[in-house]
């Protein structure tokens, strides 16, 4: 998952400063799984 | 290698420290720690406040010395100096803000060939995005420069290392 992470499919620094942040990043924890 | 620390950075979203918001089931914290531990010898967090509401993560926690919620770079300084006086033998600090869940597997790596390679005086970030000041390798020999020179103006921003880093 931590491969794919740093292979550009998310900025490594995206930060949380919204709760609709969060959102995205549980989503893409979810695609990133399956 | 010299040991190194990471001080992670706890700030606040509508009300509640945003570091511990949940994600895929743990804080955002967590995720953090889990993606520092393999590369540093040792973590800190730096938050103001109770330091009772971190007490499950089992990590120092220190807080500001230049005043409380003093911003990014009084941060750091906190950490540094945290580290001066409890770990002697360390040599440099990496930093990581603590809502960046995804941060470089190979963060501490990356920043450590900068600095064996340029012999710069700290190393920060850089994406195409630009830099990310929160994230670099400090020296600890930096502390008391910090302490004297960062103004509360300077301190809220994490670039205002520009400003109190001595030029080389």
């Amino acid at each position: 998952m931590f491969q794919a992470l740093e292979a550009g499919k998310i900025d490594p620094f995206f930060k949380i400063n919204r709760p609709d942040d969060l959102d995205a990043a549980e989503a893409f924890l979810q695609a990133s799984l399956t | 290698m010299d040991p190194k620390l990471a001080s992670g950075r706890s700030s606040r979203i509508g009300g509640c420290d945003r570091c511990l918001l949940p994600l895929a089931g743990k804080p955002l914290l967590a995720h953090v720690i889990e993606r520092l531990k393999p590369q540093v010898s040792e973590l800190i967090v730096n938050a103001n406040g109770d330091p009772a509401r971190f007490s499950g993560f089992g990590l120092p926690v220190v807080s500001d010395r230049l005043g409380d919620h003093a911003g990014p770079l009084a941060g750091i300084q906190s950490g540094l100096e945290w580290t001066r006086a409890n770990r002697p033998k360390c040599r440099y600090v990496t930093t990581a803000a603590s809502d960046t869940p995804f941060l470089p597997a190979d963060l501490v790596s990356r920043c450590r060939a900068a600095i064996d390679e340029d012999n710069p005086q700290l190393v920060v970030a850089r994406t195409e995005e630009g830099r990310h000041p929160t994230f670099g390798l400090w020296p600890v020999s930096l502390a008391s420069h910090l302490a004297e020179s960062i103004e509360p103006a300077i301190a809220r921003s994490a670039t205002g290392f520009e400003a109190v880093v001595p030029k080389r």
